[in-house]
């Protein structure tokens, strides 16, 4: 009883030698951290993107949600000879399209005229899907698609940040089949993606998509 | 220990049970809610093109309360340059002359406006060299918050009162915002850019 008495005092004093050490160790990291921001910030989303070499392939998909872009995309990659067939969703209608007595989405629509604006004919196009509203639902429609027609190879252009999460979910989707999902960078209007963290429409984009990447992962 | 673990449970039990009352009054915590207002000098309408902002906006002017419509002109789409649809603005002013506003009452300021910084920052600069009253920003609800933050640091000392009004939208119901994937997404959003605002501007 006599003999650990003066144990206390010590380890306390030990303790918070060791809170110390930790909180300036914290410290320091901190301000290496913010004056090296620029650098880890630009490493990270270069690590995020995947940018599979575009090959010659069975079929181009344009999905949902990029039509301003990956449209346009779409359609130089047809002109370039990569592809004979361009594949976009239906797309599911919103509340107002309902309302309004639409049956096809504006957006299934726009993609359509888009690609003949831009020169794919009709012959080469074709609308997969019934009311997607999803990255999910549009692969799985990609995957009927190839194997009703036993494509090899699908190329999809899409938002860098939106690439690590299709090129998982073509993975999973696509494991024990015939046919490989490529995934393609597109350069998306308004901000640099290189630079997300700069702009707010990067910081809008990048938060969601990595909020979606790990509800992918659970699903 | 044990009545931690019980006090911790008791807690997670009543969370559960009272999401809906909670979440629904985080969500009216978070909207700011205008109080009723007199005629104003304008309604300004961002550059979003959301029908109902629209609609509401048009229903004020007709209504009397507000005199005039300043119009913030937004992006050109790709699809706009390629002449393959008609610009976002061009339909707007043609729901416009239908809903009955008088092309004398509508003014457009701006051009290429993304964000909403860059409207109220093009509004302010603008004010500066024109006469404005008070006017009404009408928003989506979760983007009140942001909005209203926004007016008063820059629209204010511009010598403009603006008065931040939620407009709703068919995307979401604030009331069961949790519901929806477009709710969820929508509130989401807006607690980050929140708190980009409060870091950037």
């Amino acid at each position: 009883m006599t003999s650990a008495a003066p144990a206390q005092p010590l380890r306390r004093r030990h303790c918070l030698k060791l809170f110390l050490a930790a909180s300036l160790l914290v410290c320091v990291l901190a301000v290496v951290a913010w004056q090296t921001r620029e650098r880890w910030l630009a490493g990270m989303i270069h690590a995020w993107v995947v940018n599979d070499p575009v090959e010659r392939v069975d079929a181009i998909v344009v999905l949902g949600g990029g039509s301003q872009y990956r449209t346009f995309a779409a359609a130089r990659l047809f002109k370039n000879g990569q592809t004979m067939r361009v594949l976009y969703p239906d797309i599911a209608l919103s509340v107002e399209d309902v309302s309004l007595g639409r049956t096809i989405s504006p957006e299934t629509e726009l993609i359509g005229r888009v690609l003949e604006h831009e020169g794919v004919p009709r012959s080469a196009l074709e609308i997969i899907g019934r009311g997607v509203n999803s990255t999910h639902d549009e692969i799985l429609a990609v995957r009927a698609w190839a194997e009703h027609h036993h494509a090899r190879t699908i190329l999809v252009p899409t938002d860098p940040y939106h690439t690590r999460r299709l090129s998982r979910l073509g993975r999973k989707l696509f494991s024990g089949s015939e046919t490989r999902l490529l995934v393609t960078v597109v350069d998306p209007p308004g901000y640099r993606w290189q630079e997300w963290w700069r702009d707010e429409r990067g910081v809008t984009v990048f938060q969601l998509e990595l909020i979606k990447s790990v509800l992918y992962a659970f699903k | 220990m044990r009545w931690l673990l019980a006090a911790g449970l008791v807690l997670a039990v009543m969370l559960v049970v009272l999401r809906q009352p909670l979440l629904r009054g985080a969500a009216h915590l978070w909207i700011v809610e205008a109080s009723p207002f007199a005629p104003v000098d304008a309604v300004v309408v961002n550059a979003s093109g959301r029908h109902s902002i629209l609609d509401r906006s048009a229903q004020w002017v007709r209504d009397g309360q507000a005199t005039r419509m300043i119009l913030l002109r937004g992006e050109t789409r790709a699809t706009d340059r390629a002449g393959i649809t008609p610009p976002i603005l061009e339909t707007r002013l043609r729901q416009l002359t239908e809903q009955g506003v008088p092309e004398s009452a509508r003014v457009l300021v701006g051009e290429e406006l993304l964000t909403y910084h860059a409207e109220v920052s093009t509004l302010a600069a603008w004010a500066r060299s024109h006469a404005v009253g008070p006017v009404i920003f009408p928003v989506e609800p979760f983007a009140t918050r942001r909005v209203a933050r926004l007016a008063r640091r820059v629209l204010a000392p511009a010598g403009v009162r603006a008065m931040v009004v939620p407009v709703a939208v068919p995307e979401y119901d604030v009331d069961r915002w949790w519901q929806s994937k477009e709710g969820l997404l929508a509130f989401e959003k807006e607690c980050v850019l929140a708190l980009y605002y409060w870091w950037r501007y």
